[in-house]
């Protein structure tokens, strides 16, 4: 796949998940050169280990970790350390539902914890399986699972305050 | 996947379709990429011109010393060449050297 081919296909794709950790449209502007850039640098070096989606989205996240870790005071805005792990049956779903239609969902995931946001936004914005995401984001399955798990009931608890106040 | 990941998914999904990123932004890359490339051939070039050939001497010494015994083995006089210098010369050598004497 040429450079052009990559651009044209996933410009959109890479923009969209830096969008969704940063928030802000214009850094999410440079940060997306940054990581076309180096695939543009980095292209004759892809051996097709994995698929190629695996490996733009594992320099979009290490990218985007970069700047994270230059920009402390963006991340964790939220402590989210204080919640319990609550079981899945805990959820009322219906306030759930209604919490995902009166909400925004890109503002509540940008409120996560980088740790959590990366694996969420992989998972539900790019439809992508638990053993490519570990790929991804260089971590073990079981950490990535348990990962999505908390991050999930993170959301859950964010979206039934906020649908129940907005609705 | 349940009925919350598909609802989640799917509203993600809306949200983010009016998110895309600019023309101006997209022209930016391809003239970085643009810029890149000429540098990258700059950087080419400079390694070509500034590339030394380091030939260690005694690789030096064996080249020539080939050479040489090649050169000299070409000269070596064989059983041929004395066949055709006797049929074409002697007669005119003897002649010569009774001439002489």
């Amino acid at each position: 796949m040429s450079f052009d081919e990559i651009i044209d296909k996933y410009r959109d794709v890479v923009f969209g998940m830096v969008y969704l950790h940063i928030g802000d449209y214009h850094i999410s502007e440079d940060i997306t050169q940054e990581v076309f850039i180096k695939i543009y640098r980095n292209l004759s070096k892809f051996r097709g280990d994995s698929g190629i989606y695996t490996w733009i989205y594992r320099i979009t996240i290490n990218t985007i970790r970069t700047h994270a870790s230059k920009e402390k005071a963006v991340r964790n805005k939220f402590s989210f350390d204080y919640m319990e792990d609550a079981p899945d049956d805990f959820w009322d779903e219906d306030k759930l539902i209604e919490g995902i239609q009166n909400s925004s969902v890109i503002s509540l995931i940008q409120k996560l914890p980088d740790r959590y946001k990366e694996v969420l936004i992989l998972y539900y914005y790019q439809d992508i399986r638990v053993e490519d995401i570990s790929s991804i984001v260089n971590e073990p399955v079981g950490t990535v699972k348990s990962k999505l798990y908390r991050g999930r009931s993170m959301l859950r608890d964010m979206l039934i305050k906020e649908g129940v106040c907005s609705g | 996947m349940d009925r919350f990941d598909k609802e989640l998914k799917s509203k993600l999904n809306i949200e983010l379709r009016d998110i895309k990123l600019s023309d101006e932004a997209l022209l930016k890359i391809k003239e970085r990429v643009e810029q890149e490339k000429k540098q990258s051939f700059r950087n080419a070039l400079t390694d070509f011109l500034n590339y030394e050939v380091r030939i260690p001497y005694r690789t030096c010494i064996a080249v020539v010393a080939a050479a040489a015994f090649l050169g000299i083995s070409s000269f070596t006089v064989t059983d041929e060449d004395i066949a055709s210098f006797a049929s074409k010369n002697i007669i005119e050598v003897s002649s010569y050297w009774e001439g002489v004497h």
